[in-house]
């Protein structure tokens, strides 16, 4: 058996749970010093633990979540489908508003009499711009010589 | 009555893979033994990774609630108990980059939730210098726990407060074990050293 102690790196080994020497491993198993310093590393890691919840606490815990998961309760932070659900309803306010008013009838007699009056005058200005009549049928005596096929 | 203790005996007695099975079934008891066996692991894991209370509140039960909701994608690949302590380390991460907040290990562990392992040594000992001693020792290693990089920070923690073996660390953070090793050997040699310089 080796009468060495563990170097820094060895004790670091130990201590992170790493298989050691054969040698060394056999030294640190009767050795009081690197016992020692074992000790006292594991001690204050084991004292700066934090506390343990109590049952209660936890079972509080695990029952929020499984309720959530079986659908038992209202998802929470929701809120902002909410939001969103209001958002809309004020954005669509003024085309709802602007459905809703009032428009003014058009009187259908008073149309279909105007469109009559035109046709029985000039039944092609009706249809058709003033330009394109000009072309097709020109204002002199083309327009009489022959149709417009 | 009966019915329920005698199911919950049998809840109690099955294997994990078949707890799994049933839970993915829907199957609420097995869901709840499955949560009651790894519930304390995952509490330390985000008490000593996250530094608000109503972090670690929230944090747990966020953990809980992922882990049944995705049991299907676990798929069997691994331990489940790796597997829900990624989930834990994940969402602390999450929770940390979010607030973006210096993780950090309180000084004084706080009493609402139960004796801290000082309070127990007090309750024993005799001796308050040694009660005092080992208070200064666990203060000493939460400050050092807290100085150290994240993903060494997060390997001490999984080693040192969870109990995990290097294996489970690797499969829970997603790395081989030859760097979960280089992590906690830096890890350890900071505090380690910290520990010898204030407590030869």
């Amino acid at each position: 058996m080796s009468e060495r102690h563990l170097t820094d790196e060895e004790l670091d080994r130990w201590l992170s749970g790493e298989e050691l020497d054969q040698e060394v491993a056999e030294h640190a198993a009767t050795c009081l010093l690197c016992w020692h310093r074992r000790a006292n590393f594991l001690g204050a890691v084991a004292a700066a633990r934090a506390a343990e919840p109590e049952a209660a606490t936890l079972e509080r815990w695990r029952e929020t979540a499984l309720e959530r998961w079986s659908g038992g309760s209202a998802p929470r932070h929701r809120w902002w489908l909410a939001a969103a659900a209001v958002l809309f309803l004020v954005a669509l306010l003024p085309v709802v508003a602007h459905l809703r008013a009032p428009r003014a009838d058009l009187d259908a007699e008073t149309v279909v009499q105007e469109v009559d009056t035109l046709l029985a005058s000039d039944p092609l200005t009706a249809l058709a711009p003033e330009e394109l009549l000009e072309t097709v049928v020109p204002a002199g005596g083309n327009a009489t010589g022959g149709g417009v096929s | 009555m009966a019915t329920l203790a005698r199911r919950d005996r049998q809840v109690g007695e099955e294997t994990e893979g078949a707890l799994l099975a049933a839970a993915l079934g829907g199957d609420r008891a097995a869901a709840q033994e499955l949560l009651l066996r790894h519930q304390l692991l995952v509490y330390r894991v985000c008490r000593n990774l996250l530094p608000r209370d109503q972090d670690v509140e929230a944090v747990v039960q966020e953990t809980f609630l992922r882990a049944l909701k995705k049991l299907h994608a676990f798929a069997g690949a691994g331990s489940f108990q790796s597997w829900i302590v990624a989930i834990a380390v994940n969402l602390c991460r999450d929770r940390l980059r979010r607030r973006r907040l210096v993780p950090f290990v309180p000084l004084e562990t706080p009493d609402e939730d139960g004796p801290d392992p000082i309070s127990r040594l007090e309750a024993r000992s005799p001796d308050p210098e040694r009660v005092a001693m080992v208070r200064q020792a666990a203060s000493l290693v939460r400050r050092e726990v807290q100085r150290l990089p994240s993903r060494q920070r997060e390997v001490f923690t999984l080693r040192f407060f969870a109990d995990l073996g290097l294996e489970d660390i690797a499969a829970a953070l997603g790395v081989d074990v030859g760097t979960v090793k280089t992590h906690l050997h830096r890890a350890v040699h900071r505090v380690r050293a910290a520990v010898e310089e204030a407590m030869p």
